[in-house]
């Protein structure tokens, strides 16, 4: 039954919320490197 | 310098969309409609004959010849409502075959392999805390004594709620026919309500489960309309 578990009934949605915080952490860290090469030529 | 600035658009746009479609997945706005739609469903079906009658017992004008489903519902099929009514007096959710998340996405669902209401042993019914129009978000407030009610096509079932505990996610002994005792010849009819616990948006290895004995069984009210 449910592989030998109750049913889950979290929110299923999360894993979305992971991935676009991911790349927002991303983003900002290309936008960092990118800022601090211009730093450096 | 040119890649490091498409990156960081590009990663920056594709995670703002992933923000955006998981808020809308949490807000569910579509869930009272979806609600709406499987209630009318339910008393469509409802109002046809049934299919298989047993002369032996009695008919309803509704053509029902018993409490439990003759034939058992398909997967994602609404069979029953349920009414707590300590949630308000609004509260109300049709419960469907089967407790996938699929199956949870359109409201509470029955886990497949325990009881039917009517039947000895346990009825168990798990549902989203949040998301799907959030039906078991205040299942701890339950306390001894509140009544939950499950109509059927031919009964109304009046549960009142005996006890609450928090268990984890394997602890599948609550779904038994008498609860913690596999293979006991249950006499009582009970009702399990289940969801996660606490409230977050992240996996939560806690259930809540809140459980309940029949207090009684009347026949459902058919009301026809013209």
């Amino acid at each position: 039954m449910y592989g030998g578990q109750l049913p889950t009934t979290g929110f299923s949605g999360v894993i979305y919320f992971v991935v676009g915080l991911c790349l927002i952490v991303a983003a900002a860290v290309a936008a960092g490197a990118r800022w601090l090469l211009g730093l450096f030529r | 310098m040119r890649v490091l600035r498409v990156l960081a658009w590009v990663s920056g746009l594709a995670g703002c969309a992933m923000l955006l479609y998981g808020g809308f997945l949490f807000w569910d706005p579509f869930a009272t409609q979806r609600q709406h739609a499987l209630i009318g469903d339910l008393y469509q079906q409802w109002d046809q004959p049934s299919q298989v009658s047993q002369p032996s017992e009695p008919r309803q004008p509704s053509g029902c010849t018993g409490s439990v489903p003759q034939v058992r519902p398909a997967n994602g099929e609404p069979f029953a409502l349920i009414r707590i009514p300590r949630f308000g007096p609004d509260w109300e959710f049709t419960i469907v075959e089967g407790a996938t998340l699929a199956q949870l996405s359109s409201g509470p669902g029955h886990v497949t392999g325990t009881e039917f209401p009517g039947q000895p042993g346990n009825f168990a019914v798990a549902a989203h805390d949040v998301t799907a129009g959030n039906p078991f978000l205040h299942l701890g407030d339950l306390r001894p004594g509140n009544i939950v009610t499950v109509t059927t096509k031919c009964d109304v079932y009046r549960y009142a709620v005996q006890s609450k505990q928090v268990v984890r996610y394997t602890d599948i002994a609550v779904l038994d026919a008498v609860p913690g005792q596999p293979g006991e010849r249950p006499r009582k009819q009970l009702i399990t309500l289940i969801t996660c616990t606490p409230v977050t948006l992240a996996f939560t290895p806690y259930r809540i489960i809140v459980t309940g004995h029949l207090v009684s069984v009347t026949q459902r009210e058919v009301v026809r309309e013209g």
